[in-house]
Formats: C-alpha cells, sequence, structure tokens
C-alpha cells in the first residue's frame, strides 16, 4: 500500500483515502452498516408523518388503531435494522482499527534502529494506540455522522416543502450555515488537536518513565522531583484542555446562533401563516416537529465537522510514522564463495541528533565539522574465526559490533554480512547474526518463552542445550517452575548474570553462522565466565560458527585468532595475544597490566 | 503470557461509586455550582415545551399577540441556553482539569510509596493503562457523567411533572407503559459489567505488550521477530475488539429497551388521546400540546441512554483504579519517627526474603537468615556467583524492600522505628543498572542530590571521570539524554551515575558492580577517584574484580543467599576455601599467588 502520498497534516481527503482501500473486503460490509444505520433517522423522520396522519383523521378510531399497529411494527422492524447495522458498524471499524493499529506498530519496527532509540516508546505508543483511534473514527463520524444529519436534514426539507415550499427553500439554502463556524475554525482546530496529542504523549512520556525508574527514584529521595515534572507536563496539558474548550464552545456558539436563527425564523413564519389562515392543524404539528428534525442536525453537524478538524490534527502524527524512512527490503541476490563473515568497507559512523520521530519537524543543520565515531573504518572477520575486539571505553567498538550485526547503518561506506547488504535488505543480512548486547532485554513471559525467541521451533531438547551451555540451565532449574518461571517486565526479578546468562542462551539456540557479542559477560563472576567462555569455543570451533566477542576483560580474549585494539574509532593494532604484547608500551599491554598487575613477562 | 494479576479482589460497583463520591467530596464547592447549572439547564426543555405549546396556542387560536408572546420566550431562552453551555463548558473543564490532575498525582503518589513487591506485580503498560486511560475515565465519568446523567434526569423529571399537569390520565398510563421494557434491561447491567472488566483487561495486555516489543527494539531487529511479533499483538488487539464488541452490543440491547419504552408510551398516548378526544374528555389542541412536549423527551432519553453507559464504564474504570491505588483511602505511616545516630554499624540480624510470597523459604529465598555487621567507615566487598543474593542484600539495605522476617539496624535503631527518607538520605545506592531519565545530563545528576548546584554537579562530574564525555554532547550538559539514557554506552551511564554517588557525598556507599563496564585504565581512573570517595565512608560493595576487592577491610562470600565465609583478603586465602578458588580462577592473575615458586 502506498503510504507516501499522505502529508503529515493531512486533510479530510488524505484521510479517506488512506483508510478506504483498509477496509478490504469489509467495504461493502461497512456500506450496508451505514446505510442501516440510517433507520435512526427514519425513524425520527416518520413520527412527524404519523402526527400528520393521526390529527387529521382523529375521529376515526379504526383508522388510528390501524395507524398505530402498523406504526409499532415499522418501529420495531427499524430498530431491529438498526441494531444490526449497529453490530456491522462496530465490527468493520474495530477491525479496521485493529489493522491499523498492527500496521502501525509494525512500521515502528520497521523504522532504523538509530530512530527508534532517539524515539520515546510512550510517544510512539501513543501514536499507535491512541491517535490511530482518533483518526479511524472520522470515517465513522464522517460517514455515519455527518452522513446520518444530513440524510435527516434532506428528509426533514423534503418533508417541509410538502408542507410550505418558500420556507423549505430558505432552510435548504441556509443550511450550509450550520457548518460555517467549524469550517472557518478549522485551523486553529487542527491545531490544538495537535498539541493536545503531543502534550498527551509527553505526559505519558513522563509516567513512563516514573514508572520504569521507580527504584532508583526511591533510593535517591527523589520521588517529589519526579512528581513535580509529571504536574509540570500535565499542568500544560490542562491549559491546552482549556483552549481547546474555549475554541469548541467558540464553534458550538456560532453554530447554535445560526441554527437558532434559520429555525425560529421558519417557524415564527409559519406560525404567523397559520394565523393567516394557511395553514392546516396536522401540517402545523408536523412542522413543529420537524423543526427539531432540523436543529439538532445542524448543531451536530457543526460539533462533528470540528471534531473532524481536530482528529485530523492528530491524524497527522500517525502519518509521520507512516512516512518516516524505514530499512529497505530489497530481494537479496544469493551468492555463494563467500569466505568473509562480516566486512566493513570505508565505513563512516555518527550517532546524529534528533533523529526521533518527535523530531521530524525540528529543522536539523548538518555540521560536516562534527567529529565522526567511525571515518574509513575496515574491517573483514574470516569465517570461522574467533576475532576480538578490545579497547578503552567510548572507542567505539559496540558501534562496530552493533554495524557488524545489521543494527545500525553506516552513514557511509557498506557492511557486508556474509555478503548481504542489510542497507539493502536488513532483516535478510541480520539472520546469519546472533547478537548478544551489553545489557540483554527480556520480554514479560516465561523463561522459555524467552529462549524461543532465538528459535520458535526448537524442541525442549535443544532449550535445555542451549541453556546448559550459556551455564544458565543450573539456576533455571533452581527456581520453582523452572523454565516455566514467569519473567518480570524486563527481567528485574534476575540478577544481571542470570539475565546475561538467558541472553546467551537465546543466542545460543538461534545457532546462526556469526556470534557477535558485546560485553555479554560482563556481569558474570569470573569462574561462570571461564566456563561459558570454554563452551561456547568448543562449540564455534567444531561447528564452524564465527565469533566476535568486544570485551573490557582482557582474559575471556586472549584465546582469540585475532585482537583488534581500538582507540577513538580507530584500529591502532591488531594480532593474537602474544604478538600485542610484544610492544610492551602500547595500549594493550597498558590494559593487560591494570588487570594482572605486574608487567608481563615476555 | 503476560497476566494482569489482581492482587486484590475486584469491588462491586455501588462500592467503587462510593469511593469515588468520597474522592469528588473535596470540590464539594465546585460541585454545587455545577448542580444550579444543572438544575437550570435541565429546566431548559421545559422552557421550550411550554414556548411551542403557546406558540401552537398561538398559531391554533389565530392570535396574534399569543405569537409575539411566544417569540419574546424564544428569544429569552435562546439566550439562556447560550450562557448555560458557555458557563457549563468552562466550569466543567476547570473542574476537570484540577480534579483529574489530583487524581493522577494521588495516584502516582501512591504508587511511589506502594510495596514494592506489590508495585513490581504490574507491568508498567498495565499501570500506564490505569493511571492514563482509567483515571481520566473515572474522573471524567464523575465530572461530566454523573451530573449530564442528573441533568438529563431532572429533564426528564420535570417534563413528566410538567406533562402531569396537563393531563395525569395521559402521563400516568403512558409512565407504567413506557418503563416496563427499561425495567426488565436491567437484567443485562451484570453482564454489561462483567464484559467491561473483561474488555478494560484486555486491553491492559494488548497495551503491555506492545511496550515491551517497542522497549525491546533490537531484540526484535537482532532476532528478526517482526513478523511473529505482528501476528501474536494482531491476536492480542483482535481479542480487545471483540470484548470491546461484546460489550457495546450489550449496551445497546439496553438503549434499545428505553427507546421502545418511550416509543410504547407514545402509542398509549396516542391511542389515550384519541379516545378521550371522542368522548369528548380533552381537548384536541390539549393532546396535541401533550404529544409535542412528550415528544422533547426523545432527546434527553437519547442521551441518557449514552450517559448511562458512560457512566457505567467510568465505575469500571474507577475500580481498575482503586485496585491498584486507591486515593480515597486513609494511609497510616507505618514508619515510627525514632532520629538515627550519627555514624554506626549496620547490622543484619538473621534476614530472610524472598521476591516471591508463595514459595517455600528453603529453597526460594533470595537471602536466607543472613546475619552481618558492617563496620561503620570501613570497606566491605561482596563477592560470590551471580544470582547469590548481593545486590538483594544491597536492596534491603538501603529499604527498597524489607525482609520477610529478621531486622536490619543502624546503630541501635531499627530501620522501620526511623522515617525511611531520613535513612535514604544517608546512603548512596548505585545499582548494577542505574536508571537515567529523558531529561538533561545535569538534571540526571541532580537526582543525586536535589539542592545541588551547577557547580557542584560539574565537579561531582569530574571526580566521576564522566566530565569529559558530557561536555562532548552536543548540548553539553544541557543535552537531553533520551528515553532510559540509551544512547549512551554502558560505561558512560555508569559513570554519569558515579556522579550522582559524588554529589550526595553520602555517609553509607552501596555501589553494585560500580566499575563492571567499563575497561581497564578507566577503572584505574575509577579506582583511585573511588577511593577518595570512599574514605571514612561505611562502604558495601559488590564486585567481580579483585582489584576492588583486596583491599576491603572485610570480604562476605555470600552463594544462594548465605553468607559462606567472611574475613580479609589475607584471613580467606589462608582459609583456602571459596574465596580463594574464586580468586586461583583467573584474570585476578595475581602471579604471586598462583605460582609457588614465587615465594
Amino acid at each position: 500500500m502506498n503510504n507516501s502520498s499522505v502529508s503529515s497534516k493531512p486533510r479530510l481527503r488524505e484521510l479517506l483515502h488512506f483508510l478506504w482501500p483498509r477496509l478490504g473486503k469489509q467495504r461493502k460490509t461497512f456500506i450496508l452498516a451505514i446505510v442501516l444505520l440510517f433507520t435512526d433517522t427514519i425513524l425520527m423522520m416518520y413520527i412527524p408523518l404519523l402526527m400528520e396522519l393521526y390529527f387529521n383523521r382523529i375521529g376515526d378510531l379504526v383508522y388510528i388503531s390501524w395507524l398505530l399497529i402498523i406504526g409499532t411494527l415499522f418501529t420495531v422492524l427499524m430498530m431491529g435494522l438498526n441494531m444490526i447495522g449497529f453490530y456491522l458498524k462496530q465490527h468493520t471499524i474495530g477491525s479496521l482499527h485493529r489493522d491499523v493499529m498492527v500496521e502501525l506498530a509494525d512500521e515502528a519496527q520497521r523504522l532504523p534502529l538509530e530512530n527508534t532509540l532517539a524515539s520515546h516508546t510512550a510517544d510512539i505508543t501513543q501514536r499507535v494506540a491512541q491517535d490511530s483511534g482518533r483518526t479511524t473514527w472520522t470515517l465513522v463520524t464522517f460517514l455515519e455522522g455527518m452522513g446520518g444529519q444530513i440524510f435527516m436534514l434532506i428528509l426533514a426539507a423534503a418533508y417541509m416543502f410538502r408542507l410550505q415550499w418558500q420556507v423549505a427553500l430558505a432552510v435548504i439554502i441556509l443550511m450550509p450555515l450550520g457548518l460555517l463556524g467549524s469550517h472557518l475554525l478549522r485551523r486553529p482546530l487542527q491545531r490544538i488537536g495537535l498539541e493536545v496529542a503531543e502534550q498527551e504523549a509527553i505526559v505519558r512520556q513522563s509516567q513512563q518513565d516514573a514508572l520504569q525508574g521507580m527504584e532508583t527514584l526511591r533510593a535517591f529521595g527523589a520521588e517529589s522531583w519526579m512528581l513535580q515534572r509529571f504536574i509540570e507536563h500535565r499542568s500544560k496539558l490542562n491549559e491546552l484542555y482549556l483552549r481547546r474548550m474555549w475554541w469548541r464552545q467558540l464553534v458550538n456558539g456560532i453554530t447554535n446562533s445560526l441554527a437558532q436563527l434559520i429555525v425560529w425564523g421558519s417557524i415564527l413564519f409559519i406560525a404567523w401563516l397559520a394565523i393567516k389562515g394557511t395553514f392546516q392543524l396536522g401540517a402545523l404539528m408536523a412542522y413543529f416537529i420537524l423543526v427539531w428534525r432540523i436543529f439538532n442536525p445542524l448543531l451536530n453537524l457543526g460539533r462533528m465537522w470540528g471534531e473532524i478538524q481536530e482528529n485530523l490534527g492528530a491524524a497527522g502524527r500517525v502519518f509521520t510514522l507512516l512516512n518516516a524512512k524505514k530499512e529497505a527490503s530489497i530481494p537479496p541476490v544469493i551468492h555463494v564463495g563467500e569466505t568473509s563473515a562480516i566486512r566493513l568497507q570505508e565505513v563512516c559512523f555518527r550517532y546524529a541528533e534528533k533523529t526521533g520521530l518527535q523530531d521530524v519537524h525540528v529543522a536539523i543543520e548538518l555540521n560536516h565539522e562534527e567529529k565522526q565515531l567511525l571515518s574509513g573504518f575496515h574491517l573483514n572477520i574470516q569465517s570461522g574465526s574467533f576475532t576480538a575486539i578490545v579497547g578503552p571505553s567510548g572507542s567505539g567498538k559496540s558501534t562496530v559490533a552493533k554495524l557488524s550485526a545489521g543494527l545500525l547503518h553506516p552513514k557511509e561506506g557498506a557492511v557486508m554480512i556474509q555478503g548481504h547488504n542489510p542497507q539493502h535488505n536488513a532483516e535478510y543480512a541480520r539472520q546469519f547474526v546472533s547478537y548478544v548486547p551489553q545489557t540483554p532485554y527480556l520480554f514479560s513471559g516465561t523463561i522459555r518463552e524467552n529462549l524461543l525467541l532465538g528459535r520458535t521451533d526448537a524442541g525442549h531438547k535443544d532449550v535445555e542445550q542451549a541453556a546448559k551451555l550459556a551455564q544458565a540451565h543450573e539456576f533455571i532449574m533452581a527456581l520453582p517452575d523452572g523454565y516455566e518461571t514467569l519473567i518480570k517486565e524486563h527481567g528485574d526479578s534476575l540478577s544481571g548474570g542470570q539475565k546475561q546468562r538467558l541472553a546467551i542462551a537465546r543466542a545460543l539456540l538461534a545457532d546462526r553462522p556469526v556470534w557477535i557479542f558485546d560485553e555479554a559477560t560482563s556481569a558474570l563472576d569470573v569462574e561462570t565466565e571461564r566456563k561459558l567462555m570454554e563452551a561456547i569455543l568448543d562449540t564455534t570451533r567444531r561447528q564452524g560458527r564465527t565469533l566476535l566477542c568486544i570485551a573490557h576483560r582482557l582474559t575471556t580474549v586472549q584465546e582469540a585468532d585475532c585482537i583488534i585494539l581500538m582507540e577513538d574509532g580507530l584500529i591502532i593494532n591488531h594480532g593474537t595475544h602474544l604478538q600485542h604484547l610484544q610492544n610492551k608500551n602500547g595500549l594493550y599491554s597498558k590494559l593487560w597490566e591494570q588487570i594482572s598487575g605486574e608487567r608481563p613477562a615476555v | 503470557m503476560i497476566q494482569s494479576e489482581n492482587t486484590d479482589k475486584k469491588e462491586k460497583p455501588l462500592v467503587v461509586l462510593t469511593k469515588m463520591l468520597r474522592w469528588a467530596k473535596q470540590y464539594w464547592l465546585s460541585y454545587l455550582g455545577i448542580g444550579g447549572i444543572i438544575v437550570i439547564a435541565s429546566l431548559l426543555p421545559v422552557g421550550w415545551a411550554e414556548a411551542f405549546r403557546q406558540l401552537f396556542d398561538a398559531a391554533y387560536t389565530l392570535d396574534p399577540d399569543g405569537l409575539l408572546n411566544a417569540g419574546k420566550w424564544f428569544i429569552g431562552l435562546f439566550l439562556t441556553d447560550i450562557l448555560i453551555s458557555l458557563l457549563q463548558a468552562w466550569l466543567m473543564q476547570c473542574l476537570s482539569n484540577r480534579n483529574t490532575l489530583d487524581l493522577q498525582r494521588e495516584v502516582l503518589s501512591g504508587l511511589f510509596a506502594m510495596k514494592l513487591l506489590r508495585y513490581m506485580k504490574w507491568h508498567t503498560g498495565d499501570k500506564l493503562q490505569r493511571l492514563n486511560h482509567s483515571a481520566v475515565a473515572a474522573q471524567d465519568g464523575i465530572n461530566q457523567r454523573i451530573p449530564q446523567l442528573l441533568q438529563n434526569i431532572l429533564s426528564i423529571i420535570f417534563l413528566f411533572t410538567y406533562l402531569t399537569i396537563l393531563s395525569w390520565e395521559l402521563m400516568a398510563g403512558a409512565l407504567v407503559v413506557a418503563l416496563i421494557l427499561p425495567l426488565l434491561s436491567n437484567i443485562l447491567s451484570k453482564p454489561i459489567h462483567k464484559a467491561q472488566e473483561n474488555a478494560n483487561e484486555a486491553q491492559a495486555i494488548q497495551d503491555s505488550k506492545l511496550l515491551d516489543q517497542l522497549q525491546g527494539a533490537e531484540v526484535v531487529r537482532g532476532f528478526g521477530l517482526r513478523e511473529s511479533f505482528k501476528s501474536i499483538w494482531y491476536m492480542n488487539v483482535e481479542a480487545t475488539r471483540r470484548r470491546y464488541l461484546r460489550m457495546d452490543m450489550l449496551k445497546m440491547f439496553t438503549g434499545k429497551a428505553i427507546f421502545i419504552g418511550f416509543w410504547l408510551g407514545q402509542v398509549y398516548i396516542l391511542g389515550m388521546g384519541a379516545w378521550m378526544a371522542l368522548n369528548h374528555n380533552l381537548e384536541i389542541g390539549a393532546i396535541a400540546a401533550f404529544i409535542l412536549s412528550y415528544e422533547r423527551l426523545v432527546f434527553p432519553l437519547a442521551e441518557l441512554i449514552n450517559t448511562w453507559a458512560s457512566v457505567q464504564d467510568s465505575i469500571a474504570h474507577a475500580g481498575r483504579v482503586f485496585e491498584m491505588e486507591d486515593p480515597t483511602r486513609k494511609k497510616y505511616v507505618k514508619e515510627g519517627n525514632k532520629l538515627l545516630p550519627e555514624r554506626a554499624d549496620i547490622h543484619l540480624d538473621n534476614v530472610t526474603f524472598n521476591y516471591d510470597d508463595n514459595i517455600d523459604e528453603q529453597i526460594g529465598s533470595a537471602i536466607l537468615g543472613l546475619s552481618a555487621t558492617f563496620r561503620e567507615g570501613k570497606t566491605t566487598a561482596l563477592v560470590g556467583p551471580s544470582g547469590g543474593g548481593k545486590s538483594t542484600l544491597l536492596k534491603l539495605v538501603i529499604g527498597l524492600h524489607t525482609p520477610s522476617s529478621g531486622s536490619i539496624q543502624y546503630g541501635d535503631i531499627r530501620l522501620g522505628e526511623a522515617e525511611i527518607s531520613a535513612w535514604r538520605a544517608r546512603v548512596a545506592y548505585l545499582p548494577q543498572d542505574a536508571a537515567l531519565f529523558d531529561t538533561t545530563a545535569m538534571e540526571n545528576i541532580r537526582i543525586g542530590r536535589l539542592a545541588a548546584t551547577d557547580e557542584e554537579i560539574i565537579e561531582a562530574a569530574r571526580l566521576a571521570n564522566a566530565h569529559s564525555f558530557i561536555s562532548e554532547l552536543p548540548d553539553g550538559y544541557n543535552t537531553r539524554l533520551g528515553e532510559r539514557g540509551q544512547r549512551l554506552s554502558r560505561g558512560e551511564r555508569q559513570r554519569l551515575a558515579l556522579a550522582r554517588a559524588y554529589v550526595r557525598n553520602p555517609e553509607i556507599l552501596l555501589l553494585d558492580e560500580p566499575t563492571s563496564a567499563l575497561d581497564g585504565l578507566n577503572e584505574k581512573l575509577m579506582q583511585d577517584a573511588l577511593q577518595s570517595l570512599m574514605q571514612n565512608k561505611t562502604v558495601i560493595v559488590v564486585a567481580h574484580r579483585l582489584s576492588t576487592v583486596r583491599n576491603a577491610d572485610c570480604i562476605l562470600y555470600v552463594e544462594n543467599g548465605r553468607i559462606l565465609e567472611s574475613g580479609s583478603h589475607a584471613e580467606l586465602m589462608q582459609q583456602a576455601g571459596r574465596y580463594a578458588d574464586l580468586v586461583h580462577a583467573g584474570d585476578w592473575a595475581d602471579t604471586r599467588e598462583r605460582s609457588p615458586q614465587h615465594e
């Protein structure tokens, strides 16, 4: 589906153009629902007719009885149809909203990781869940809501024509005035709709921050600080609500005045005509009842049109997400004979500022003077090798790891994973890599469910095997529910080391050609780490896997085929452990000295 | 599978409504004002009915003066209508702004004060749903829906009275006929309530899954989980949709029942009216006037149906909020107010703690019958296999959790006997993964001591070796760090968190692997700086590095929630027990100790 045609300040036309195809097969059902819901209007409209007939023949009891019986049957029939229409409408719109939500969540997962990290999940959640709702319901407000009211106005006007065509004509011509208020004010309404949605997202963000940082806030006694932040954000939202209320009242006031003018003008005129003797009682009754069928629809139309304008403002947030640049997925070309597991060529990279969704409309000055984290970076890792990257914190090691895993994309140059470029097809290239980060992320669910994310069809034996390799099996079995133990949000009930081991087990289970460990064992005690690395090295050697390890603890990677030393985004040196140590005054030796406590003997 | 676990049993709607009203009590003045406006507003339909009756009479009796009168009525009503709706909207919005903020603030405060174990039972997505969606809907219910309900009911009552005055025979019968079906449909109120609860629960799960997925964006990409999450979340959303649909349908049935009741009443009036007209009991004009006025009932009635449904919604939402945190319940402060001694030892006496109340203590406790003394001004290191309870121990000392049995004392005072905030003010706790917030670097460090000046913060950052990288950020100290500070590397986050400890400069330091993410050189710098910070303070540090541990005054070996060995480095090496094994294992390669020939 082509999304790029919709701007981030959408007009109603564009919104409908976006929503309509997504109804898919349910389009006909939706139209049917709308038509059936018009029975509401029919019900409201046939009552004046009933009154007219009733009062014209009020002496005839038999006629009256039949009238009432038929009338009741008709009413019940209309209500039945209405109920069916309601069900169909709720069903189709609910399905539409569901599909839009799922699509938006999916789009959010197609964003380049850098943009996701720069956005706040509360803001994305708001767009996916709340703003999408406002967008979808616009369809209903427009077609059913306004459609129904217009239908009623047309029927009322048509009826009126029968009674007094001059007045009816005047009413019809003046009817659009009902929309005047909300139409004149549509820009302020859209603006306030957008501002409210954005501030609601900000309030949500500060709440989420508060809720997720609870331990730290309590430990530092900073609860009042956080509470104050929330109050500030919420107060700003309150101001916006108040402002929105004033706009709505203004719209309402204008619409109300105009509607009443039209209605009372016509009524007084009709009454005057009646006094002049040119109106029947029945017709008079009908007219008096009809008048309300004109007044309320006018008011409602004005109100609904205003609502739609507000929702258009919020809809812009949805379209920002849809229009944001996503990762490419060009069909991959299979080639054979690729000996390099990971290759970085002339890679330049820098974390850009303001790349989040909220920053889309912020003009960014491209500062080419800004120091690149990586510049002209080269790396070639052979299949089946064990490579390590070491160096001081901030030297760019993690960035290289993420680039190698296809999670980040270089600004210049190219990354090849088994000969495939993630910038052409990110998901295809990534499937060759099992990446374990410094801070592992676990989902709420059972331990088993988390492990199976690596490979959904793995059997219990495979799961256990992976857990044993990762030195996790023991502690899992020591838990009361074993593999079925529920992990709390983010795995908070587990220790850092336990989380890391689970993350490693997950990666092992995925069993991909390339394994990238980024400080993946930092929280483990020495003994456990040693056993783990032994098991991993054993597996990689036996199965010909490529292992890339980023480490601080030099002892972790002593046995690497090649240790790459980085500092400030550059490769200073590379070689085996012993080769490095030959450079006695080099950075590597210095780092080694720190942990061994004495200058290494050669 | 995420379950939204309810720790308290669900309360009946009436109880919830009572609590809602109790919460609303403090705003009685505003509600009084709104009440006054409501009374006037509910008289408006009567005004309209009367205006119409006059107009009709004038037209029927061909009376031009009557027309003029009716015209005046109309204008008066029109002006009143505009004025009332403006006043009402303004008052409502002001009130809504105020008390929704109050409610959310109270609930948030409650969350801050809640026992941590209970707090952890809900997923953040669930908590957010209750705090935002439900709290707002509940407050809206009290502010808008209930007054609207009252207004509609009052309008209807006033209209009924007016109609009875016009013709009690017609009204009485119509009333009876009209009320049969609505009363019958009350059977549906329980299923509606249940359907609402189900819908809300499904919504909470849906929200939580989404949040999880978004925060785990890296894992989703790394493991190619996008498609599978899409289909799983699709099912969550679908389940929520179905439940809302069921709820909507049930509500609609009730609504239709009311409308049919109205219609039957109208049929009665028409039938009865015709019969009475024939027997000359009633004038046709009067019947006409009556019908016109009865007709006016339609709109408040239609609104009533919607409003009643909204009120039920609000009550359900309020129930969800109160389940988590009840702002109307008086909280008695359980902590004492004894003064803490100036400087003292920290003493743990037979402390037991577990994260899960339902498990067998002997097997699953995080900490089991642990006793230890942390001497004042001395450094104690905790070592042992991961998952052994070291981090949990720190959390108990800072009072994030309370032991299920045993006590923690500072000098003579048990931790429960003093104000917990006073205790925490003396401690700096740095967890393994310190939480950073989406605010500036300066503010993030200021959390360490809210009253700190900018200069003090920068100095602390310097000491923590964080100044250099912060200065290199695009806006320096004013750079926003993003959600959970995730754009900084782990080492940078660690250093920034350490700056908090420096700026706080407390007597007691609880450090959980303070240098685990740092390379050798940085760690050396950190060690040196830490040394100066740790001077004369009581320090408990969890570490996996010999360099950190070796110089501690006392080392505790913790495994499976118990202390197995304790003593200084030299003592424990001589003991040649578990600690000694750990030292010999590697990375802590002190060659002097490894190879005997160096003796």
